[in-house]
């Protein structure tokens, strides 16, 4: 009976493989929307440092946001919207109150990076689970906290600048504690790290922290203010909303 | 008496959020001439003030600016902008002074012919060079489909920098414009559509030229019976109307964004109003009627060092032009010299050559804080060129540190080749700006 039992939990534990494992955490209930302030800061090679402000709306498991620059003053006022499509193009869009217009970008250029930090339009971007192949790698633990390691390799679907990513992922939470991701090379260019906080019944995001290891430049990203299931209406997400910044 | 000051107060809705925002810059800078060091004298912008207030659907937008010359130290306050925006479920509504921006291409747009020019600015990015006029703008969202009406009830011209001998193109003073626009109404719409990664937008647009043209002359032939009497041509200006058409683009295309933009022109005299009681025999109006186009094609590409380069394509053809000479109060066709067409709508840089190529450059270094721009013009039809080189330092958060130097070279045998009139103005210019 033990070893039945035994034979059981080595099976459920090990049987799982690297798509389960995807699926696990593409099944994760995220929230229906989420607002926050976000503080960026950008670290060059030598120290130096830039901070960015922004406030940051989002649904749909972020494939709706929108995005207000608030500092530094130079930058305040240019607003991002993002739109992405299961059966067309995704839409990207910035308003530049300078020029008065709302300028279309490419969304097919995923590795540009964003506002000059180390996350790519791609980092910020939802992956579709079939557009990548997985394989599952021996587990490990991370500041105590035993992981899933997960190869994801993207297919010529991804339209994906990178060759791989190595993500580990919280067994318990289903969470993302780290990820490295390799260049078309398959060198090493990207470590990021993630932080969460629980929030109603979710596992939240409230910190990013990417290093591009070959520019040795890395970006912090801090999530504030974060609310959950406020109400945040799909209507938000037009292109007129991105003159306006909210209160 | 006093429930009346607390009626508008009872209609506004208690629970609506409300807030005042604000930005602006200070920016005071110096230009000189490469030539000689000579600082060049014009007006720029000091301080720049966007205020705004915001409740509920309803913002209050304004944005003034500090006009300042150096020599002899003088400023002028400018309200450039001043509207209420409308915000309902279904678009926006705008009533006011305001700047309108149309077109997918950066910088030179033909199908942007809503504000008038400022001539000062011409070299400014965005709507720096805009004229903020009197309108209504409605914008409705509908699906994919964005369909934008503008009207405009009170014409304005472009300002010119007449009696200006420091600006690069002079005109030696203001001209006497002795018709006035007869009908100032103007109207534009505009369809955009999006289909894939492509947008697609469809306008049309009818007003006034923001520059006036020869309108009538009085002609006083030779006095065969005087010794020494020459015949003698008075102008006399006043505004064409024109209608434009407009198609423009953007599309991506690999690691390559194409936008574009072209514009069909149809000018034509208006019909003057004249008294004929008071109409003088010797008046002759001038009845044009001139097609033109122009258009700009720009491809860009941001390289994977954050480098980027846009290339545009300017071009402006002449396609049709039609002058009859009339006696005014008899009617009769007669035989003048028609005069030289200069459009009065359209993107001023279109105008300089019949094609030019600018080619841009900006990258950024120092995590931000530094910023390299480089452009050159070229004039495709006639020798000629512009380059123009600047960097930006940021030392300090808000805080830039702004150097160019812009050079325009022509063509030394021909005086009227427009980039050789304005080599006198190859300038370098540092500024300092401050935002807030």
């Amino acid at each position: 009976m033990r070893f039945t039992l035994l034979a059981l939990f080595i099976t459920m534990a090990w049987g799982q493989t690297g798509i389960d494992i995807a699926k696990m955490v593409d099944d994760k209930v995220l929230p229906k929307d989420m607002s926050n302030t976000t503080k960026m800061v950008l670290t060059n090679s030598k120290g130096k440092t830039r901070t960015n402000m922004m406030m940051s709306k989002s649904m749909d498991g972020n494939k709706k946001q929108i995005i207000w620059f608030m500092a530094p003053k130079d930058d305040r006022g240019v607003a991002f919207l993002k739109i992405e499509h299961d059966n067309k193009d995704d839409e990207m869009r910035m308003w530049l109150p300078a020029f008065k217009k709302v300028r279309r970008i490419s969304s097919k250029r995923k590795g540009d990076a964003f506002m000059g930090s180390d996350m790519s339009y791609e980092d910020l971007t939802n992956r579709d689970i079939a557009d990548y192949d997985y394989n599952r790698l021996d587990d490990e633990t991370i500041n105590g906290t035993l992981c899933y390691v997960l190869e994801s390799t993207p297919r010529t679907s991804a339209n994906s600048t990178y060759s791989k990513h190595l993500s580990w992922i919280d067994q318990s939470s289903l969470t993302i504690l780290q990820e490295h991701s390799f260049d078309k090379r398959g060198k090493l260019k990207k470590e990021k790290t993630f932080k969460y906080q629980k929030l109603k019944d979710y596992f939240v995001m409230d910190q990013v922290y990417v290093k591009d290891v070959q520019k040795n430049h890395s970006t912090e990203v801090t999530f504030e203010k974060l609310e959950v299931d406020s109400g945040v209406k799909s209507a938000l997400f037009q292109e007129k909303n991105l003159k306006r910044i909210p209160r | 008496m006093k429930n009346i000051f607390k009626l508008p107060l009872l209609l506004l809705p208690a629970s609506l959020p409300a807030q005042i925002n604000f930005s602006g810059e200070i920016n005071p800078n110096v230009m000189t001439r490469t030539s000689d060091q000579s600082q060049i004298n014009l007006p720029y912008r000091l301080l720049s003030l966007d205020l705004g207030f915001t409740m509920g659907n309803w913002d209050l937008k304004t944005n003034s600016v500090i006009e300042y010359r150096n020599k002899p130290s003088e400023s002028t306050f400018d309200l450039r902008e001043i509207y209420l925006a409308y915000f309902p479920e279904w678009g926006e509504v705008k009533i006011g002074k305001q700047i309108h921006a149309w077109g997918s291409a950066d910088g030179n747009n033909p199908t942007d012919n809503l504000n008038p020019y400022d001539y000062y600015y011409l070299f400014e990015p965005g709507v720096g060079k805009k004229i903020g006029t009197w309108s209504i703008a409605t914008k409705l969202y509908y699906g994919n489909y964005q369909l934008e009406g503008i009207i405009t009830p009170k014409f304005v011209p472009n300002r010119f920098p007449y009696g200006e001998t420091d600006f690069p193109i002079s005109i030696p003073e203001k001209p006497t414009i002795d018709y006035s626009v007869q009908d100032e109404l103007e109207l534009g719409f505009r369809v955009q559509t999006t289909v894939g990664e492509s947008d697609f937008g469809f306008s049309m647009f009818r007003g006034n030229d923001r520059s006036p043209s020869l309108s009538t002359i009085q002609y006083y032939p030779k006095d065969e019976n005087q010794p020494g009497s020459t015949e003698r041509i008075i102008p006399q200006l006043g505004y064409r109307t024109t209608t434009v058409w407009g198609l423009d683009f953007v599309t991506f295309t690999g690691d390559f964004s194409v936008r574009g933009e072209g514009a069909i022109f149809k000018t034509q005299s208006p019909l003057l109003k004249l008294n004929l009681f008071k109409t003088p025999l010797n008046l002759y109006e001038l009845h044009q009627e001139i097609t033109y186009a122009q258009y700009v094609l720009q491809v860009e590409y941001i390289s994977a060092s954050g480098l980027t380069i846009t290339g545009q394509l300017l071009g402006y053809s002449i396609n049709n032009q039609k002058y009859d000479w009339f006696q005014t109060l008899t009617q009769e066709l007669v035989t003048f010299a028609p005069p030289t067409f200069q459009p009065g709508m359209g993107t001023p840089f279109a105008i300089f050559s019949d094609q030019s190529f600018l080619l841009s450059s900006l990258g950024t270094l120092m995590n931000g804080r530094l910023e390299l721009r480089g452009a050159t013009m070229i004039d495709i039809g006639e020798k000629g060129k512009m380059l123009s080189a600047s960097a930006a330092y940021s030392p300090w958060e808000n805080w830039n540190i702004d150097m160019s130097v812009t050079l325009f070279s022509g063509d030394k045998d021909d005086p009227e080749n427009t980039f050789g009139k304005m080599e006198a103005f190859s300038h370098t210019k540092l500024g300092v700006y401050f935002n807030f």
